[in-house]
């Protein structure tokens, strides 16, 4: 199991023969993912796509008319275990002169989870709050 | 709801229409559709194409419940089917735009078949 003198923090660390592979594909993640909720005040919708070997997250926020572009920015991809070639979640942050948004998401049977960590930057005395919605490819 | 005068017919009115499975390897349901008939909620549902179960479905007897006994905001439903081989009774949750069942499903004592569980994702078509 340890081929190497690697150093670790914990057993899942190093790869193991007994993991059971799932996840996604990433091509799986690849189009246009909605908000399922249509009260959302967060995330409308998500588009993500390859640059090269690269995979971007593009988001639109809601707003009380429309939708805001927040623009791209590049995942950092994460499978369930450290031999998977799945994805299993990712990470990526959109940064505004006002305030940072910390993006993690994770893929469950078909629904793209989205946990935003939204921090201000503005002294304005807005808490940092966390938000958990759902979006399907809702047109498939 | 016991009666449906206390439901919230704009709220109800979302809830109606067809639901997906978000999952395109369901096992046990592909969409269903909640829809009104002689003053209830009725629903029915497809199979998905690898479902454990292939037999077609009768219209379901649903039941929406409130977030409260005071209250008449609908947060979910249960549900009912009595099918020639299988009784299915569903539990039927909102969260944030999303219907999730949790299926209890229970054959005949005859039947080699285990009683089962499923939970499944949905979205509004």
């Amino acid at each position: 199991m340890l081929e190497n003198n690697l150093e670790y923090t914990k057993t899942d660390d190093l790869v193991s023969e007994f993991y059971h592979e799932w996840g996604s594909d990433a091509d799986e993640l690849l189009g246009t993912w909605n908000n399922v909720n249509p009260k959302t005040g967060q995330i409308a919708r998500i588009l993500i796509s390859y640059e090269g070997d690269d995979l971007l997250l593009h988001a639109y926020g809601k707003m009380e008319a429309g939708e805001k572009d927040w623009g791209s920015s590049l995942c950092e991809v994460f499978s369930s275990n450290v031999g998977s070639p799945y994805v299993e979640g990712f990470m990526c942050q959109f940064d505004f002169p006002f305030m940072n948004i910390r993006i993690a998401g994770n893929m469950k049977y078909g629904v793209m989870v989205i946990q935003s960590y939204n921090s201000f930057t503005d002294g304005s005395k807005r808490k940092n709050y966390f938000s958990r919605e759902f979006f399907c490819k809702t047109n498939g | 709801m016991k009666t449906a005068e206390k439901i919230n017919t704009d709220e109800l009115s979302y809830y109606l229409g067809t639901w997906r499975n978000s999952y395109d390897k369901a096992r046990l349901i592909k969409e269903f559709t909640l829809f009104e008939k002689e003053g209830g909620i009725r629903m029915s549902l497809k199979n998905s194409t690898e479902s454990f179960y292939q037999k077609p479905w009768p219209e379901g007897e649903v039941t929406a419940h409130a977030y409260t006994p005071e209250s008449n905001d609908i947060v979910a439903f249960k549900a009912h089917f009595k099918l020639e081989d299988m009784e299915a009774f569903f539990a039927i949750n909102e969260n944030k735009g999303l219907l999730i069942i949790a299926g209890y499903l229970s054959f005949e004592e005859a039947d080699p078949r285990g009683d089962c569980f499923v939970r499944e994702f949905f979205y509004k078509v």
